[in-house]
């Protein structure tokens, strides 16, 4: 009986030392070593090694340089910013901002609004009209910038990420938002915030950090600067939304962009009061407008994250709308060097919505939300692979 | 032909080795066992190198000069970090090192087998296989809770859950070398353990002055879970003066705060595997790693897994060196014939 016992061991032994032979063989073909620096696993780091891709990319279109050159006149005048013309205001002006369509001739710039009239074939208005994503503003004025094919730059050089950073809106002094019974947006943002740090580091190769574990005060510059002096590869901004005038419950995401509705521009001014950064500073910031990469990266992140959020907070409050994703000027989202996304995951100043948001079980469930739109935006960088060139419309 | 294949094996010396993110470990086919702390440490500039006397500086003895050193934790988070070419220099030198504690006598045939933590494996293999190539004629590379599983023969039906410092390893074993769906890891492990601790030092303990190292230690010497049964007291600095301090709960609240993402890998493991043999790996759950070490883990993760259905835990009886071992045994079993072609 011992007999077969031991027979069957040395079998299975036997069995398991050939597969560990076959697949140690096989690491060791086709290049081994060498090899190792161009797997996805060693991917450089989200972020890295954009900059020299971006200088190639210069080098090789001169029509990109072009368009590089006349962008930015433009990318300054969308945030009201004509830098030849005048002194850039310490903060964005709602008043100023206009939209910055390139495809347009020259001329007086027209303001967004929220209610454009429905073009025919409009692609979103069934979605609109069902309360589903879509999107606004996207970075579409933009194409001359690096490269009119709209290259997927982060599937085109298989980057990966390596840090996450999650960034619990308001804290210490600033309250952020007051529910009607008293719930503060700080306290229900640091909440979701480390629940979803507590998913995230179940993860496997993730590296979570958050701007702030505690009520503390923070200003929006500390929480870029975090972000960047970390290496960041992605930044992710929560907050809650409060429409006190309406009993609304709206979820939204935005990413960075220069281009912003009125109604976008009146809550990016809310959220960047206390920025702490200096008219010299944001020089050096306003050049980041023209960060394609970050700027595809923070839509797709921006799409997964509201998706998820929506349509599982839908199952639960009917009443939820998606404003869906927008691009907006966050200072925030601006001083983080990352592709960065800041989600309105609730709506503190509906009742219903605020009692919800004061349960931790519903609490955990954001969290869960936010780290689905997280893990699926991640699996597809990772899947996603280029057949030629990639058009970055398709990538959803 | 019998006494030759003999005088032929006597040439081979079968080296195993665990490459851990804390602890490294070493076991070889003439019985040495040795480990250190994998550190590695240069010195900082030429005034350091004439004091210390050494290229390079390799576990304890690196801890103990860190302020003169450029010092490296190679494997931190279980793996080694991206583009930075010292971390994967240092591998090479700790493996360098830790193949010269083996022995091997001039003329030695090395045949090498390296355990390491499972995201390593999957991130890092061929880095490491370029760090063995330099120290060794042939090696194989595996991960760690297989090594271990390997060794207890605990190859059917089994889970192995190895925490470490940088990462908690979860395996299961069913008669062949795990997927990656069968081998999972977790961050959250001894260095997370360390952190919570210090973050919760600082927080009651305000005025005291300890560094992560002397927090490191603190978990090491008192490390358990479940209900206070001593009291873990420490003297730490307060502005100079030596003071007693009671950092019972805090140990126990860092050490439990790793447990629910385990319970929780594992029970989902195990509610993925086949149906029909979920009880019997239920019921063969073995804890390796520093991690098994600390007190009351066992039944704190049987109470915690309960929920799921009734589980047994082993720890095994050798932590250090469990892994090393495990691969040694996985050396000398491979047969000649894949030895040669590889």
């Amino acid at each position: 009986m011992k007999d077969t016992a031991d027979r069957k061991t040395l079998k299975l032994k036997h069995a398991i030392l050939k597969e560990v032979y076959t697949e140690n063989a096989e690491a060791m073909k086709g290049g081994a070593w060498l090899r190792h620096r161009r797997r996805p696993e060693t991917r450089p780091r989200l972020g890295e090694r954009v900059l020299p891709f971006v200088i190639t990319l210069l080098v090789l279109l001169p029509l990109a340089s072009v368009g590089v050159y006349f962008l930015y006149p433009q990318s300054l005048a969308a945030i009201g910013l004509g830098w030849s013309k005048k002194m850039p205001p310490a903060r964005v002006s709602v008043v100023s901002v206009s939209n910055v369509d390139s495809s347009r001739d020259a001329g007086p710039s027209q303001p967004l609004s929220r209610e454009e009239p429905v073009q025919e074939n409009d692609p979103f208005q069934e979605a609109r009209s069902e309360g589903e994503l879509f999107v606004t503003n996207s970075p579409e004025n933009y194409h001359g910038l690096v490269d009119p094919k709209d290259v997927s730059i982060a599937a085109l050089f298989d980057l990966a990420v390596r840090t996450i950073v999650i960034d619990p809106g308001h804290g210490g002094r600033d309250p952020g938002a007051i529910g009607r019974s008293g719930l503060t947006e700080k306290e229900v943002t640091l909440d979701i915030a480390k629940r979803l740090r507590d998913r995230l580091e179940r993860h496997l190769s993730y590296r979570i950090l958050m701007t702030r574990d505690d009520d503390v005060t923070l200003s929006l510059k500390d929480r870029a600067e975090f972000a960047n002096e970390r290496g960041a590869d992605l930044f992710i901004s929560i907050h809650v939304n409060a429409i006190p005038a309406k009993p609304l419950m709206i979820i939204e995401t935005f990413f960075f962009g220069a281009q912003a509705d009125q109604q976008t521009l009146e809550i990016a001014e809310k959220e960047n009061q206390g920025s702490e950064y200096l008219m010299a500073e944001f020089r050096g910031m306003i050049m980041k407008i023209s960060d394609k990469f970050k700027q595809q990266e923070s839509e797709t992140l921006a799409r997964s994250i509201q998706r998820n959020l929506f349509v599982n907070i839908r199952h639960q409050n009917g009443t939820a709308v998606s404003r869906g994703i927008k691009s907006a000027p966050f200072v925030v989202l601006l001083g983080a060097n990352m592709p960065s996304v800041l989600t309105e995951v609730s709506c503190i100043s509906s009742r219903e919505e605020e009692k919800k948001l004061a349960d931790p079980v519903y609490r955990e469930e954001i969290a869960g939300y936010l780290e689905g739109g997280i893990v699926q935006y991640l699996e597809k960088s990772k899947k996603e692979t280029i057949k030629g060139v990639t058009h970055h419309a398709n990538r959803e | 032909m019998l006494i030759e294949n003999e005088v032929e094996k006597e040439e081979i010396l079968f080296v195993g080795i665990d490459l851990g993110t804390s602890r490294s470990a070493v076991s070889t086919s003439r019985g040495n066992r040795k480990w250190i702390e994998s550190y590695v440490g240069w010195p900082k500039d030429f005034v350091a190198r004439k004091l210390l006397g050494e290229r390079v500086l390799f576990g304890e003895e690196a801890l103990a000069h860190r302020l003169s050193l450029l010092l490296c934790r190679p494997l931190e988070h279980g793996v080694i970090r991206e583009g930075t070419e010292k971390d994967e220099e240092s591998v090479m030198e700790l493996i360098g090192y830790l193949i010269r504690l083996a022995e091997p006598k001039s003329g030695d045939r090395i045949f090498t087998a390296v355990g390491v933590p499972a995201e390593a494996l999957r991130v890092n293999k061929n880095a490491i296989r370029k760090a063995v190539t330099n120290y060794s004629e042939k090696l194989i590379v595996v991960s760690e809770p297989f090594a271990v599983a390997y060794g207890l023969n605990a190859l059917d039906n089994a889970m192995v859950i190895d925490i470490g410092a940088g990462t908690v390893d979860l395996c299961i074993m069913h008669g062949a070398v795990p997927t990656d769906e069968e081998q999972k890891s977790l961050l959250t492990a001894g260095d997370f353990i360390d952190q919570k601790l210090f973050d919760l030092l600082s927080e009651k303990y305000p005025d005291a002055n300890f560094t992560l190292t002397m927090v490191r230690r603190y978990k090491e010497h008192f490390a358990f879970v479940g209900n206070i049964q001593k009291k873990a007291e420490v003297e730490i600095p307060v502005q100079g003066k030596m003071v007693v301090h009671d950092i019972s709960r805090e140990i126990k609240a860092a050490c439990e705060s790793i447990v629910p993402a385990m319970a929780e890998m594992a029970m989902g493991m195990i509610a993925r595997f086949d149906p029909e043999f979920q009880a019997k790996v239920r019921s063969n759950i073995i804890l390796a790693g520093g991690g098994s070490q600390i007190e009351g883990i066992k039944d704190y993760l049987k109470t915690a897994m309960a929920e799921l259905a009734p589980c047994e835990f082993t720890c095994v009886d050798d932590a250090l060196y469990c892994g090393s071992n495990g691969a040694l045994a996985l050396a000398q079993e491979m047969p000649e014939e894949y030895w040669a072609k590889l």
